[in-house]
């Protein structure tokens, strides 16, 4: 735990940080305005929910743009060793490669779950804000569909975890956060291209674009989607382990 | 009393390459007796930062063994590293945070206490500057900083390339104090490398010369001492060179003409009152007579350039 805390430590006055407070509320205040200035045409029919419209619309944020910023916070967290060129040092104290590179990715994933919780509590609380300023709107007599929320969130971490290893693997290895990024943003390009490609859930990049449009109905091929996600993950896991364990040389 | 027999650092036909064919290094075979203060000296591109990361486990050697402490590093490279503080090449700081900071982490990772954190801060007198962003400090409070961190963990073997980059002479003069101290006083083996001949001289028990990858000298300073002494010659101008010459190669002295006055081979300090008496015996005047002794960076160029 301790050093997880250092971890936590070295986090302080960088950059990755402030992104992950503004990147989370980026989209969310986006649609706040947007709802705001253009109420009108988003004013929900009578007896229906407005929740259920303006979460689509956060989760398409979400799958749209968030992962720019998750590619971004991966590359600035391990910039931090690149630019202080660490990686030496952190090799000849007594402690293993497995904990150092187990850490420094839990670190990661723990920045990229906060920022989609802050994400989501900023998204939400807009949403009830709108609720107050422009009643019309419909936010405050409809609830909040948590289960909706969690299902979606479930699905779309689970997308994200094979890219997020892959990043972190590739952040590693390049030095350069501009070449790290670029390959990152070049794979959500292709995602992106191809998103409609009967095999896309094969590209790890990409698998988040089929959360697109997600429905609180819809049934995906869940199963094959689950294992997927869990090969890749598993896989990409123990390469980059493995390399960082024997090959890398900081 | 430390035994000076036991080797902290020992290497065996060492080699490495970073492309086949295009060896770095060659058969080095290095031994750092415990308690000394060992410098490894050798110009720029000679592999002596290549030589420390293999000690360290930071690169992986194409041929021979490393045993540090006794064990080869490879198989227990974190029960070593207990042991090892080590300064590569530039320090390992985090600009972003504080002098402290950058300690504490650390320290966090070694298990090692706050009080202990600042300690070495004092040590490296940057305890009034602890809480200052590192990107402040200068290039020699950055190398004090490097070498607190390489002290934290009180270590058995310190191993320092280049420490004194970027310090002033105060700061130099401070480092060479620190680390006698430490092997004086608490038996730390030092292994440093610098381009600093003369910092070298003053400091350390033991020499290795380093060029283009193979180990030209290793040695104790008494031993260097003697090579040098070996270098030395007595320059001697008389009135009458050519009988001086006779004279002395009649006296078995080792005798030849320089390129102005007369050299003689310098074997020790009573040879100079003998020469002297002989000169003056026979009746030459005589105008000079004196030793010229070769410095390190004299012999140190001697065994790069041969």
């Amino acid at each position: 735990m301790k050093l997880f805390y250092t971890e936590l430590v070295k986090l302080k006055n960088t950059f990755a940080l402030w992104l992950t407070l503004f990147g989370a509320l980026f989209l969310p205040l986006l649609l706040f305005t947007s709802y705001l200035f253009e109420a009108k045409e988003f004013l929900p029919a009578p007896n229906v929910n407005p929740w259920y419209d303006y979460l689509l619309r956060t989760f398409n944020g979400c799958c749209f743009f968030s992962l720019g910023f998750i590619l971004l916070i991966i590359g600035q967290i391990l910039n931090i060793e690149h630019k202080a060129n660490s990686w030496k040092h952190l090799f000849t104290l007594p402690v293993s490669r497995d904990k150092l590179y187990f850490n420094k990715l839990a670190l990661v994933f723990a920045v990229i779950i906060t920022f989609f919780l802050l994400y989501f509590i900023f998204a939400i609380t807009a949403g009830h804000l709108l609720g107050r300023i422009d009643p019309p709107l419909g936010f405050s007599h409809g609830a909040v569909p948590n289960g909706y929320i969690l299902r979606f969130l479930l699905d779309f971490f689970v997308s994200i975890i094979p890219m997020i290893i892959l990043q972190y693997w590739i952040c590693i290895r390049l030095k350069n956060l501009v070449t790290s990024l670029g390959l990152g943003l070049f794979g959500l390009l292709m995602g992106l291209l191809l998103k409609n490609w009967d095999h896309i859930i094969y590209l790890p990049y990409a698998t988040s674009f089929q959360m697109l449009n997600y429905k609180e109905t819809d049934v995906l091929n869940r199963q094959n989607f689950y294992w997927v996600n869990a090969v890749y993950s598993c896989l990409f896991l123990a390469l980059s382990y493995k390399d960082f364990g024997k090959r890398f040389q900081g | 009393m430390p035994d000076k027999d036991e080797l902290i650092i020992e290497t065996q036909h060492l080699s490495f390459s970073f492309s086949k064919g295009k060896a770095v290094l060659e058969d080095i075979n290095l031994q750092i007796p415990k308690g000394a203060i060992y410098g490894f000296l050798g110009p720029n591109g000679a592999g002596k930062t290549t030589t420390i990361r293999l000690l360290l486990n930071l690169l992986k050697p194409g041929g021979g063994q490393i045993k540090v402490f006794g064990e080869p590093i490879k198989d227990h490279p974190i029960h070593a590293f207990s042991r090892i503080g080590a300064l590569i090449e530039t320090p390992s700081l985090y600009e972003h945070l504080t002098g402290f900071d950058n300690v504490w982490i650390t320290a966090g990772i070694c298990n090692i206490q706050k009080s202990r954190v600042l300690e070495v801060l004092d040590i490296v007198q940057l305890s009034s500057n602890a809480h200052m962003h590192v990107r402040n400090y200068s290039l020699g409070m950055k190398q004090r900083l490097g070498l607190a961190l390489a002290l934290l963990s009180s270590p058995d073997l310190l191993i320092l390339d280049e420490p004194t980059n970027g310090l002033d002479p105060n700061g130099i003069i401070e480092i060479r104090e620190l680390l006698l101290h430490l092997s004086r006083d608490h038996g730390v083996t030092i292994l440093v490398s610098s381009h600093l001949l003369s910092e070298i001289e003053k400091l350390v028990s033991h020499i290795g010369i380093l060029n283009l990858g193979k180990m030209l000298f290793q040695g104790s300073v008494k031993q260097l001492q003697e090579i040098r002494q070996g270098k030395s010659v007595i320059e001697i101008d008389t009135d009458q060179n050519s009988v001086a010459m006779k004279i002395l190669t009649d006296h078995q002295q080792e005798v030849k003409q320089g390129a102005v006055l007369i050299e003689v081979k310098y074997r020790d300090k009573y040879q100079l009152a003998e020469i002297a008496g002989l000169l003056a015996k026979a009746g030459l005047a005589i105008y000079r007579i004196q030793l010229i002794e070769s410095s390190l960076e004299e012999t140190f160029l001697s065994f790069i350039n041969n």
